[in-house]
């Protein structure tokens, strides 16, 4: 059993050993160039870099390092804010967007009432403006005879209700 | 007093009797308005043909010309450097806006809505010419004439950066022009504007998304990291504009079909132009610090006053007529077409006010704690991934559900090629290794959502050869050039998202130094130092250093990184030299020099090059949906 498992232990540590790299995309280069410090290329990036490595051969952690960096160039030097303290307003913010969001749309997906549409929607969306004024006037030529069609057809029930209360 | 800060003054005028005239409902006085806007145009016009010529001529009395000019300049960057300073890129921004506005004046319909809008597009313009006149003014002359400028800043001295700006800046003065229509709508309750803005969106936008992808190049090309986009406060202050109008041009399609979404299309495009002043602001406020912003300036009291007169103008308009832009927003299915806009909007909604919250976080932090924090990539990168992820998949959704209402036979006859078909890609990528969840969900929704609009354009095709008889692809891509010029573009952000996936996630690095005549092997590359060079120039030393590269030993490029020393400014460079082949880059660059040896840093980055083919074929798919209509029908 034994056997088996310090192989593997030798397979998980370096792979778990920190290294310039880790620390060098969370942190941003000081030189003021306002990169991270992985993708400058200044001589303070060649400065630094040699600063996290003597840390890290200390032995001291990516907390460590971190904590010293920010004491020594000031806490802006760390890329990525802790999702802790004031800070949670920054990481809550999308998620309390994205439920105010879908919460608007739930509500206005259960309205249910028939709608007008105007023709195959793939039509109307190439239309111009005077297609849509075309198309309007239409619709409003369309309105007036239906209305004018109700009315008639009240008068004549109206008319139709006298007749059969005369006769009965 | 000088004769282009008197011309900026005269412009200033112009645009403020512009700005009553067209409020007017008089006819006399609207007239007068179009000869003041007229009158504007000319005026910055000419003062940015007098910047031109001093900036040509080196006119170093004027503080501009000797900050952004030296005599060594070539004519080219000599010209760029008009836009290379914060006075000269706000006059830039102003002439912009007063082009569209002649173009506005002589293009649309001569009515009150166009006679508002023009009022707003003129007020806009009169706050940038107060701030020229106030406190950017670029005709500033010192109390000296210096012997020679300080030169442009070598960063700068690049073909992408020489068009990224204006390309920009033609984006932002063009979303004024949708703004100030809704407005004006608004006020006169017309709701033609929806008409009379989309090819004026449609275009900003072209300009807006191409600026943003130039601005990434020049990044990869000439900043030496690999990388095109850092997330820096600037970045973020143009991407957030083309995210709400990307919204808006998705949401516009409810109104247009059944009148939905009204009030939202209003606030989506307010929220668009106050991006556009926010992203003006912030490059030249100096309040955050960023790679591309202008120097700090005093600006930042008068930008902030103007986003918010602007904010309580527009809302106190919308609630007056609130009544009148009330839409029905009812939907007839919770599955339809309509439902996957929507759910669009609410993810480019909350894409860009979380980057927007993200640029700011730092301001709030220190003026509510006290205390310095920077967000970063990470903060970005983990929000936009899964929202970025989210829309791949609703855009396949979106075009294979139809409108008004889905059922279940929809659904399984349009979606089961897509869906199963997608899982393909998916093996093939499996088989060769590649692990990376991001990686393989990315794909699959990338095919499922192509194979989608490939589906959808088929059944198009062949419904429109039954009834109109034609066999022609291109008479029914012309006919529906609005939705498949939207496709172009669909395909295009698939092109943009597996660029983005593998170049990120795959990419390697390598470190290594070689003396001349040497050679060493990463993997099947051979890099081999053939030959180094120097040149002096009039204004910089260039050392350049020759790798041939091999691929399985044979020569597929030979990389030439630069390192060079600016005489004015005094400043280094380090710019890389890129070998491309179809499916990486092969990113060179010069790390140092000693001898007759050279230490090279040399990054692969697999399918980067689909991200630059993705932004090409952007402006080809929005090229194809502005097609006009005479076009069409002679």
């Amino acid at each position: 059993m034994l056997r088996n498992i310090i192989p593997i232990f030798f397979l998980i540590v370096p792979a778990l050993a920190l290294t310039v790299e880790d620390i060098s995309k969370d942190v941003y280069c000081p030189c003021g160039c306002n990169m991270l410090l992985a993708n400058c290329e200044c001589e303070t990036k060649a400065y630094l870099v040699g600063e996290i490595q003597d840390m890290i051969s200390k032995g001291m952690t990516r907390e460590e390092i971190i904590k010293t960096l920010q004491e020594t160039y000031g806490r802006q030097i760390l890329a990525t804010p802790p999702k802790k303290g004031f800070n949670l307003a920054l990481w809550t913010y999308p998620l309390i967007g994205l439920i105010v969001g879908a919460s608007i749309i739930y509500v206005l997906s259960k309205r249910r009432e028939s709608v007008t549409w105007y023709t195959d929607p793939d039509e109307v969306l190439e239309m111009s403006e005077e297609d849509f004024i075309k198309l309007e006037s239409e619709k409003l030529e369309k309105k007036s005879l239906h209305e004018k069609y109700e009315k008639l057809f009240e008068k004549e029930y109206e008319k139709f209700k006298v007749i059969r209360k005369k006769n009965n | 007093m000088d004769i282009g800060y008197i011309s900026l003054l005269l412009a200033l005028i112009c645009s403020m009797f512009s700005v009553v005239s067209f409020s007017s409902d008089r006819k006399n006085l609207v007239n007068f308005g179009r000869y003041a806007l007229i009158g504007t145009f000319s005026f910055v016009t000419i003062s940015s043909v007098i910047l031109l010529y001093y900036l040509v001529t080196r006119d170093f009395q004027v503080e501009y010309v000797a900050m952004h000019t030296d005599r060594n300049l070539p004519l080219f960057y000599t010209v760029s450097a008009f836009w290379a300073g914060s006075p000269g890129s706000l006059l830039l921004w102003s002439w912009f806006l007063s082009i569209f506005s002649v173009g506005v004046l002589f293009k649309e319909k001569k009515d009150t809505l166009t006679h508002y809008s023009l009022a707003i597009l003129m007020s806009v313009e009169s706050f940038f010419l107060f701030i020229l006149i106030g406190s950017l003014n670029p005709f500033k002359r010192l109390d000296f004439v210096p012997i020679d400028g300080q030169g442009l800043n070598p960063l700068l001295q690049n073909i992408g950066m020489a068009f990224h700006p204006p390309t920009l800046f033609i984006g932002y003065a063009g979303l004024a022009i949708p703004f100030a229509f809704a407005i004006s709508g608004v006020l006169t309750n017309n709701e033609g504007w929806i008409y009379r803005v989309r090819k004026w969106t449609l275009f900003s936008w072209l300009f807006l998304g191409l600026g943003i992808i130039l601005g990434g190049w020049w990044a990869y090309v000439i900043l030496g990291w690999g990388g095109y986009w850092a997330w820096d406060p600037v970045e973020n202050a143009s991407l957030l504009p083309w995210l709400t109008s990307t919204a808006f041009l998705h949401s516009v399609m409810i109104q247009e079909t059944k009148r939905g979404m009204k009030l939202w299309n209003i606030l989506l495009i307010l929220l668009t132009f106050e991006f556009v002043i926010f992203g003006t602001f912030l490059t030249r406020s100096g309040v955050l610090s960023s790679v591309h912003a202008f120097a700090g300036s005093n600006i930042g009291p008068y930008f902030m006053a103007y986003m918010l007169s602007m904010l309580i103008f527009s809302l106190g308009v919308i609630a007056m007529k609130y009544d009148q832009i009330r839409s029905k927003d009812i939907f007839e299915s919770a599955f339809s077409k309509e439902t996957t806009f929507l759910v669009n909007n609410l993810l480019f909604v909350v894409s860009a006010l979380t980057i927007f919250w993200g640029t700011i976080f730092p301001l709030i932090s220190e003026w509510i704690k006290g205390v310095q924090v920077s967000v970063g990539p990470e903060f970005y990168n983990q929000i936009q991934a899964p929202i970025g992820i989210l829309l791949l998949i609703l855009v396949g959704f979106c075009v294979l559900t139809p409108w008004r209402r889905f059922s279940l036979e929809n659904f399984k006859e349009m979606f089961r090629y897509p869906l199963l078909a997608s899982l393909i890609p998916v093996m093939l990528l499996l088989f060769m290794g590649y692990f990376e969840p991001y990686v393989i969900l990315a794909t699959y929704f990338v095919f499922f959502s192509a194979i989608a609009h490939f589906q959808e354009f088929y059944q198009d095709y062949r419904r429109f050869k039954k009834h109109d008889e034609s066999s022609s692809i291109f008479r029914l891509i012309v006919k529906r050039r609005r939705k498949y010029g939207g496709y172009l573009v669909h395909f295009s952000i698939f092109l943009i998202i597996t660029g983005i996936a593998f170049s990120t996630l795959y990419e390697e690095k390598h470190s290594f130094s070689l003396g001349m005549g040497e050679q060493t092997r990463i993997g099947k590359h051979t890099f081999v130092f053939v030959d180094n060079n120097f040149e002096h120039h009039a204004n910089k030393m260039v050392w350049t250093v020759e790798l041939e590269i091999r691929e399985n030993e044979k020569l597929i490029g030979k990389a030439k990184p630069t390192y060079s020393e600016f005489l004015t400014p005094k400043q280094y460079n380090f710019s890389p030299d890129i070998v491309s082949t179809l499916t990486k880059d092969i990113y060179v660059i010069l790390e140092g020099i000693s001898g007759e040896g050279a230490s090279f840093v040399v990054r692969f980055l697999p399918l980067i090059s689909l991200i630059w083919i993705g932004g090409v074929l952007m402006s080809l798919g929005i090229i194809v949906a502005l097609i006009p209509k005479r076009f069409v029908e002679s």
